[in-house]
């Protein structure tokens, strides 16, 4: 019941838990772009280390993380083994048909790997320190300057929080009736990859209309608590940005800084 | 004094060969607790949605506290009115029971810093404070149907309808939000519309108006409508216990006065009888 | 018909590794071939899992289950837990969220349809199935999204019955259902059950239960509690009451005829507690 599934928030509380949302999804960008100036071995374990620092203060432990993390293993190894079996170039150890493992290859699959992997942690680390609502709310907020061009920000990131606040639901039922139409013979693991798409319909169908229904429900339910899109309205979650939101600011910007020192060879003595 | 009046009301959905509610002349008096009772599609739920006016009548008048319900006066009436419905899940805007309480708060523009006490007040009325951050996926149906009694509580309603709040819910859950239904009545002078198949709640209700194909085919206080098993069975309606007991009595030719019993009065006739 | 028709041995059931608590722990149970059962208990006892396992939605984590010739285990395989399914129809809770095709038949068809049946033995029982629900022939070619909350129910329940099972599992049945509907669909489980299916019906209703039930299973907490003939389980309100479990009407006038000093014996039905009290007045007035 309570499986770690890719996304999901942990509720604990840590120092990066309590960090304003804007920051860690700063963080998280920032972070991201950083992956892909890493050129060399002492470049990407100096911002391995740095993630492994913010996991550890997320007091989320490193098993859940896995969990998190494990059902996206697969597109991982995937693409790893494609970027081995059809890169070329530098020496040549094993080669059949249109395959080769060569020097270059394996390189390229190794730098593949850790971005992959690095990135993959890296949003799991935000998902699982920030519920998903408060990452809207900080969306939100960096989105505002679009008002200006009339983009209907408040609607869209309302929009949006009602969405993701009703997956669990949404996911429960489809459980549900996927359960009903088993329980009336149906068997999902029979036939060819054709029957199995057709499976779908006696889950997807119910599933559309019920959501239709809720959509409709939930529409005349706000209607009726004053909702009215085209009315200003205020706004009860506040974003606080603490002393520890500057301080993160300015780790941030020391490990970029270290980044680049490295990158440029300042630690002549360490990039050996 | 009347919370809500309705007069010579008629409304047809559109694409329809019949009116769903015809010639309704109907009073909900202040402070009272009006039960609709009636089989599913007898024009009960149409009625509480024309009264809030998220339906609009083209035929009769509407008015909640002298207002009339139009299109012009919709942001006064959603303030008056208050609607919980049947599907716990389907109401609940929030991404955490405080949110959700806050929703329409922030819809009428009430500013930040007076959200927190009315949100904590409305939630202590309902017994739910301390589940403020709790989120829906946590909750059970009945406690769902609470929180959105806050979300309208924090509004300060005068009227609440319940368009079969409770039937969704097991009997922990609804008679946790029957017995706080009573204590907004009975303490706060809340007019409650309740629309119900339960024949607890309706005997919980001050009035009954029971409706049958659109139209109103017998209202007055509780004892007078309940008392009249063969109409309630006519109907389709379910029967209160102490009612079904007096039935099944005068039909082994027990002399049992012909009026409304409720289970502790038919106890105790029975034990003066014994 | 004296055989059992589902065996539970030695049953636990947890949902996942990580799960604090087991959701089923060391069941025992077993129902006869043409009963009527009433399982109850409170939200989140148990009972939801109980029949899924019944019915092979999921495998038990520990233990047997045993429905007519099939037996289910821990490692007992996909295709077997569908074996289970053929003798099982499980009705949710709400089935009208369930509903799918262009047509009233063409829903009904969908179980016999998955069974392999012959196009004559589908049509047979989408006939059938109409009949047993008491929906009109005429209805069969319209679109289930059209028709009112309660005639989609009996659609999805028609849905079920249409694969003939010997067990049926009723989750709720009459959930939001006015009181009309609500006596007809019980009537038609009645006749079902008069016909030799073998019923388990999840209540909160305790008065249904009363009323229809022959043996009754009490959960709580993901513990078999007691399974027992009505009339031995409602003659112990206290036991009822420490189970988060209301009393049947009939059964709660008694209690507090008891508590006013008129005693009479444990009655079930509204019926029969009629039947006492109008012999005891009847005999006054004669005195």
């Amino acid at each position: 019941m309570n499986k770690v599934v890719f996304g999901s928030y942990v509720p604990v509380d840590s120092v990066l838990h309590r960090l304003d949302p804007r920051m860690k999804l700063l963080m998280c960008v920032w972070y991201v772009i950083l992956v892909f100036f890493a050129n060399s071995l002492w470049t990407s374990l100096w911002l391995l280390l740095g993630l492994g620092f913010a996991m550890v203060l997320s007091r989320v432990s490193f098993r859940q993380y896995w969990q998190g993390i494990r059902p996206l293993a697969w597109v991982i190894v995937i693409t790893v083994v494609f970027q081995i079996l059809f890169s070329s170039g530098g020496r040549v150890y094993w080669h059949w048909w249109i395959m080769s493992i060569t020097h270059d290859g394996l390189v390229n699959s190794l730098i593949i790997f850790y971005r992959f992997m690095v990135i993959i942690t890296a949003s799991t680390v935000l998902t699982a320190t920030t519920p998903t609502l408060r990452i809207a709310d900080g969306l939100d907020w960096y989105m505002q300057p679009l008002k200006a061009i009339h983009v209907p920000v408040n609607q869209l990131t309302l929009m949006l929080s009602i969405a993701l606040r009703f997956i669990p639901t949404i996911m429960d039922e489809a459980g549900k009736i996927t359960n009903a139409q088993r329980s009336r013979g149906m068997n999902f693991h029979q036939g060819n990859l054709f029957q199995r798409v057709k499976h779908l319909v006696p889950v997807l169908i119910p599933l559309f209309v019920n959501s239709f229904k809720r959509a409709e429900d939930l529409a005349t339910a706000m209607e009726a608590r004053g909702y009215d899109p085209d009315s200003p309205r205020t706004h009860y979650r506040q974003l606080h940005w603490h002393g520890a939101d500057n301080i993160t600011l300015g780790l941030m910007v020391v490990l970029t800084v270290i980044l680049f020192l490295i990158r440029g060879g300042v630690f002549a003595l360490v990039s050996l | 004094m009347n919370a809500v009046t309705l007069t010579d009301l008629q409304y047809q959905y559109p694409d329809t060969k019949k009116p769903v509610l015809d010639g309704i002349n109907l009073n909900f008096p202040a402070g009272k607790w009006t039960a609709l009772i009636g089989r599913n599609g007898s024009g009960k739920s149409t009625m509480a949605r024309l009264i809030d006016g998220l339906l609009i009548a083209r035929r009769g008048q509407i008015t909640v506290n002298g207002i009339p319900v139009t299109e012009d006066n919709l942001t006064k009436i959603h303030q008056h009115v208050g609607i919980v419905f049947q599907n716990p899940d389907n109401q609940f805007v929030g991404a955490t029971v405080a949110d959700d309480v806050a929703f329409g708060l922030e819809n009428r523009q009430v500013p930040r810093e007076e959200m927190p006490s009315r949100i904590q007040r409305a939630l202590e009325a309902v017994d739910m404070a301390g589940l403020s951050e709790s989120e829906p996926t946590m909750l059970s149906g009945g406690q769902k149907q609470r929180v959105a009694i806050a979300g309208i509580l924090a509004l300060r309603p005068q009227v609440i309808i319940l368009d079969e709040a409770t039937s969704m819910l097991d009997p922990a859950g609804r008679e946790l939000v029957l017995a706080l239904l009573e204590r907004l009545r009975d303490q706060q002078q809340f007019t409650i519309i309740s629309i119900t198949h339960d024949p607890a709640e309706m005997a919980m209700a001050d009035r009954v108006v029971v409706l049958d194909q659109g139209k109103i085919v017998c209202q007055g206080t509780t004892a007078e409508v309940l008392r009249d098993v063969a109409l309630l069975e006519k109907i389709g309606v379910g029967i209160p216990a102490g009612q079904q007991l007096r039935q099944e009595l005068a039909d082994r030719g027990i002399a049992v006065p012909d009026r409304y019993f409720t289970v502790e009065e038919m106890v105790k006739w029975l034990s003066q009888q014994l | 018909m004296a055989q059992s028709a589902i065996v539970i041995k030695n049953v636990g059931f947890t949902y996942s590794a990580i799960a604090a608590h087991p959701a089923l722990k060391d069941l025992n149970l077993t129902i006869e071939a043409g009963s009527f059962v009433g399982i109850v208990g409170h939200t989140g006892s148990g009972k939801s899992t109980l029949v899924s396992l019944i019915d092979g939605l999921t495998r038990p984590t520990s233990g047997t289950i045993q429905v007519g010739p099939v037996v289910v285990s821990a490692n007992s395989s996909a295709k077997e837990l569908a074996a289970l399914r053929q003798h099982v129809g499980y009705v949710f809770q709400f089935p009208e969220q369930q509903l799918f095709a262009e047509t009233v038949a063409e829903d009904i068809a969908f179980g016999p349809t998955n069974l392999g049946w012959s196009d004559d033995q589908i049509q047979q029982a989408v006939h059938d199935a109409l009949d047993l629900v008491g929906l009109p022939q005429s209805m069969a070619q319209r679109s289930p999204f059209a028709l009112s909350g309660g005639q989609m129910r009996r659609v999805a329940i028609a849905g079920v019955l249409a694969m003939r099972p010997a067990i049926l599992i009723l989750d709720e049945p009459t959930a939001g259902l006015d009181a009309a509907s609500t006596n007809q669909l019980l009537a038609n489980v009645a006749q079902l059950h008069a016909q030799g299916t073998t019923i388990l019906l999840i209540t909160h209703q305790m008065d249904q239960v009363a009323q229809y039930a022959d043996q009754v299973v009490v959960m709580n907490q993901g513990h078999l509690v007691k399974a027992a003939p009505p009339q031995e389980i409602f003659a112990d309100p206290d036991f009822l009451v420490a189970n988060h479990l209301n009393l049947p009407a009939a059964v709660e006038i008694n209690r507090q005829l008891r508590q006013v000093g008129v005693e009479l014996p444990p009655t079930m039905k509204m019926a029969d507690l009629a039947d006492r009290l109008a012999a005891r007045l009847g005999g006054q007035k004669n005195e």
